[in-house]
């Protein structure tokens, strides 16, 4: 279900309405929310429903015994009884046995029953896994239980990311080693390895909760988050539908005290929410969205690429095809983001902001504190901290920007290209560390441009690595940008669309930049608050593209 | 790396200014206004709209017909042109009477915008091409055209009955296209029962009479003829009443499954969608019509024995779907893929993808004929015509 879907609306109009009848149980309340967000990620495809529920258990039973010394048996037998109703619900009914039909007004049910409790094939395989864990879990637990406190907490807390990386790394990196290790044993055998390959699925979101649950199992081992014993809470912590997807990468510390408070909704705030769903819309809709058919028509020859391609003589062209990209992809996660905090804010809970103007940083390290900032900023405190962060040295630190960029890229899938977009960004991390630039020294305007200029430049480097499905490809588009940069007729209808679909977006943040304030609507004169919903309102109805495209960071 | 840093500092919100009743209303009527104002700019600068006005109204006969004596322009970033409809709400810059002159061999035109001639001056449409190629070749023809956009198949058929019939006609052309499957069943006219087609209702004025009363207003009107903002609305909520209607409107299924679900998927495209393009590789039975399709064929074998049933030939002229500038295809039902039924066709397809890469449709308005597609459609029309001596004898 996408947040720009006619069934996403009514899918929410549903749940506010409900869920604000509860308003005085919390409970009530979170449990609506869990039901909400297993319904809402259940819709694209109910088997990994059952992957949400299987590491929520294994990091709730976790968390509770590295914070609180145990979980208690009734604990325990909750949390596994979710575990294998979901096993039985999600994976072992065969749903594609139910067909709904419509014809006119007319709906009809169809159930195919011979086919929907299938006695064979990995339906039942994981429903019996999800059993046999079940057992061996609640037998070997009180065991573990035993070693001295300190040991135990260790325990766990390795037990806790062996499973979420497990899951992250099967679903998500599978293929790419399996057909990078078939590669390499082809070249060097001259035999093929393919029976090594199997086309695993990547589950929406992954990723994002994986990553949420990691960072939430090591701050109660940190002792910054307490352990929570109500799984409906835990669970909706994990779950939260707005941010399921595609983010932001919350932290405990942040959400669950929303979660276990009462929510309120006032004026002020729906009309915000109301603005940044709008806000957010428009960006995906009509700058993403259409910024799409510029980079697909410069990307798409080379993506199909199986022989050796020509170097395009009009490098303006293949220039237009990543600056496109680059507003494709920051309209695509931002828009994503402002409409998942928009949400959110309409069911009272805040989410953490995603992204600050990135494309008006003047360094690496301040670009990094601009996009993707849950993600930098988990990657900073779970990963560059740990690994020494700056404590060790020059060389030590450079070695861990560049571990961890690297790491970060290709959190963001399997690919080498992934790879190298996360050294690239690296390196020049290291470089300008080197140097030593200073983000916040006093500088005069033009050099501030320059610098911000200069950082764009570097950034659209980095997103054609980003976008290229392969290594050849950016060489390609390097050739020709900068040895035959002519302007041919497609170069500027690429340019044609993409002023026609960014230039609002870009004057918006140029005015967000010069007030200062990220969310400077409410501080406007009500006749340029109608002028900017004019101008948002008369785009969606004539610029947005048809039908609902998925967004980008999905696939992430 | 991110830094603890707050990405920004908020002013706290200015206090709000209480404001009197009147001078909130004046707010909000000023702001009203000038959002009307500030779009249709917003939409003329930046995606400026064809327009098209229609002007239907209600025929004695229940349906749709174009409003006599009513003379109004269509125009876009491409086009300028005047539509004229003489008292019997025929396209035509002239009276016709019902009774037909000696020596003239007539032909009844029944279709929607396309036979009409929507979006080209009267004497580029192409039924005015077909009159000068048949005059040109000796034939002293004159052409009745009886469209009426948004007609489809089941108005066509009343609109023969009950007008196109009166002018005697030796010709019955029909203007087919895509559209005509759901305007069938959307106008909920006819139905089938047991593959028979019955008549399941006698009015169809889907908007006419609130178009009525909106266009008794001056301003009303001023806007629907001049205003880029109200064209794109109008073409919206019609786009959205017709969707609705169609989902209202359509039959119940009467078999529950066509095959079962563990069949193989189908591979070959259902008929009366488009035609295969790639060949059998082994025989299969024909798939069921679907509904919009059945009842569009029994609605066009119904004209075509109206038409014989006068002494008039039949023929159909397939107006083709456009996909972009060199490619377009035929939509017309088919028995099974590949397999056509027994219906007189005259197809431009041909002629048209020998034009391939020349405007042929309009792409920045309602995608009708351009001058240019509509030469070459009359063209093939009256070789076709010629070639099959169609207003020399009945077929």
């Amino acid at each position: 279900m996408l947040f720009n879907s006619f069934s996403f609306a009514i899918f929410f109009s549903v749940v506010f309405c409900v869920y604000w009848a509860f308003r005085k149980t919390v409970r009530t309340q979170n449990l609506l929310l869990l039901l909400a967000s297993y319904v809402f990620y259940g819709w694209w495809d109910i088997r990994f429903l059952f992957l949400i529920v299987l590491t929520t258990v294994i990091d709730y039973n976790t968390a509770l015994t590295i914070g609180e010394g145990k979980a208690t048996s009734s604990e325990r037998f909750k949390s596994f009884a979710l575990l294998v109703a979901s096993a039985f619900f999600c994976v072992a009914i065969n749903w594609s046995a139910v067909a709904v039909d419509r014809a006119g007004l007319h709906f009809s049910f169809d159930i195919d029953w011979a086919n929907l409790l299938p006695l064979h094939g990995l339906n039942w395989t994981i429903f019996v896994g999800a059993l046999v864990f079940t057992l061996v879990w609640n037998v070997v637990y009180p065991m573990l239980l035993r070693t001295d406190a300190k040991a135990q907490r260790k325990l766990f807390l390795i037990i806790s990311l062996i499973a979420n990386l497990a899951i992250l790394g099967f679903f998500k990196y599978f293929n790419f080693f399996a057909d990078s290790f078939a590669v390499a044993w082809s070249a060097l055998t001259g035999m093929q390895a393919d029976h090594w390959t199997l086309k695993v699925i990547l589950p929406v979101g992954v990723s994002f909760y994986t990553f949420q649950e990691i960072s939430y199992v090591v701050d109660v081992y940190r002792r910054d988050v307490k352990a929570r014993r109500s799984l409906v809470t835990f669970g909706t912590f994990v779950a939260f539908f707005p941010q399921l997807a595609a983010g932001p990468i919350e932290r405990g510390k942040h959400m669950l005290p929303q979660y276990e408070n009462q929510r309120s909704l006032n004026w002020t705030q729906f009309k915000e929410a109301i603005w940044l769903i709008g806000w957010g819309l428009f960006k995906k809709v009509v700058v993403a969205d259409n910024m799409a058919t510029v980079v697909s028509a410069v990307f798409k020859p080379f993506d199909r690429m199986d022989g050796p391609m020509e170097v395009p003589d009009d490098g303006a062209r293949l220039l237009m095809g990543v600056l496109a990209f680059a507003f494709q992809i920051y309209g695509d996660f931002s828009g994503y983001t402002d409409m998942a905090r928009g949400v959110a804010r309409l069911l009272g809970i805040e989410l953490m902001r995603n992204f600050n103007l990135p494309y008006f940083a003047i360094s690496p390290s301040d670009f990094w504190r601009r996009w993707h900032i849950s993600l930098s900023s988990w990657l900073r405190d779970y990963l560059y901290i740990p690994l020494g962060g700056n404590r060790g040295g020059q060389f030590a630190t450079y070695r861990n920007l560049i571990v961890t960029m690297v790491l970060g890229g290709l959190w963001h899938g399997a690919n080498w290209t992934f790879v190298l977009w996360g050294l690239f960004h690296g390196v020049i991390l290291a470089i300008y560390r080197a140097i030593g630039f200073k983000d916040d020294a006093p500088r005069p305007w033009i050099a501030r441009l320059a610098l911000g200029l200069l950082m764009f430049a570097l950034t659209l480097f980095g997103w054609l690595l980003f976008r290229a499905q392969n290594v050849t490809t950016v060489g390609i588009f390097v050739e020709s940008i900068f040895l035959h940069p002519r302007w041919s007729p497609e170069a500027i209808e690429h340019l044609k669309t993409i002023l026609l679909y960014s230039w609002l977006l870009a004057g918006w943040q140029i005015c967000q930049w010069i007030l200062k304030d990220l969310e400077p609507m409410p501080r406007l004169h009500w006749f340029a608050r109608l002028n900017v919903w004019i101008l948002v309102l008369m785009s969606l109805v004539l610029f947005a593209s048809r039908g609902s495209q998925e967004f980008i960071y999905f696939a992430f | 790396m991110p830094s603890e840093t707050n990405p920004s500092d908020v002013p706290a919100p200015q206090p709000i200014r209480r404001l009197g009743k009147g001078r909130r209303a004046l707010r909000w009527i000023g702001g009203a206004v000038y959002t009307v104002v500030a779009c249709e700019i917003f939409i003329r600068v930046f995606a400026p709209q064809p327009i098209l006005p229609r002007y239907v109204v209600a025929t004695s006969y229940g349906i749709r017909g174009n409003e006599p004596n009513r003379s109004y322009w269509q125009q876009s970033s491409e086009y300028k042109v005047q539509i004229r409809v003489n008292s019997k709400g025929v396209r035509a810059d002239r009276e016709i009477p019902y009774e037909k002159p000696d020596g003239v061999k007539r032909i009844v035109v029944l279709g929607d915008s396309f036979g009409m001639g929507y979006e080209v001056d009267l004497k580029e449409t192409f039924l005015a091409v077909m009159e000068r190629e048949l005059a040109e070749a000796g034939l002293k023809v004159e052409v009745v055209n009886c469209s009426v956009s948004g007609h489809g198949n089941a108005e066509e058929l009343i609109t023969l009955r009950e007008e196109g019939l009166k002018y005697n006609p030796d010709l019955v052309l029909l203007s087919w296209q895509e559209t005509d499957y759901d305007d069938n069943v959307r106008s909920n006219l006819f139905k089938l029962e047991n593959g028979k087609l019955v008549p399941k209702s006698k009015v169809f004025l889907p908007g006419v009479k609130v178009q009525a009363l909106l266009f008794s207003f001056p301003p009303y009107r001023w806007m629907g003829e001049n205003s880029h903002l109200y064209s794109f609305a109008r073409e919206r909520l019609a786009g959205m009443v017709k969707d609705a209607l169609m989902v209202m409107k359509q039959q119940k299924p009467t078999t529950k499954k066509e095959a079962p679900r563990t069949a193989p998927p189908q591979t070959q495209p259902a008929a009366g969608v488009l035609p295969s393009t790639q060949p059998a590789t082994r025989p299969i039975a024909p798939p069921p019509l679907s509904v919009p399709a059945s009842l569009t064929v029994s609605l066009i074998e119904a004209i075509g024995a109206e038409a014989r049933s006068h002494g008039a030939t039949f023929l159909i002229l397939d107006v083709p779907r456009r996909i972009d500038r060199v490619r377009f295809v035929s939509a017309f039902p088919e028995k099974a893929p590949g397999v056509p039924f027994d219906f007189p066709v005259c197809s431009p397809l041909e002629a048209l993808r020998a034009y391939k890469g020349e405007l042929l449709f309009w792409e920045k308005s309602h995608y009708h004929f351009t001058p240019l597609g509509c030469r070459i459609v009359g063209e093939t029309l009256a070789q076709h015509i010629l070639k099959h001596g169609l207003l020399e004898k009945p077929n």
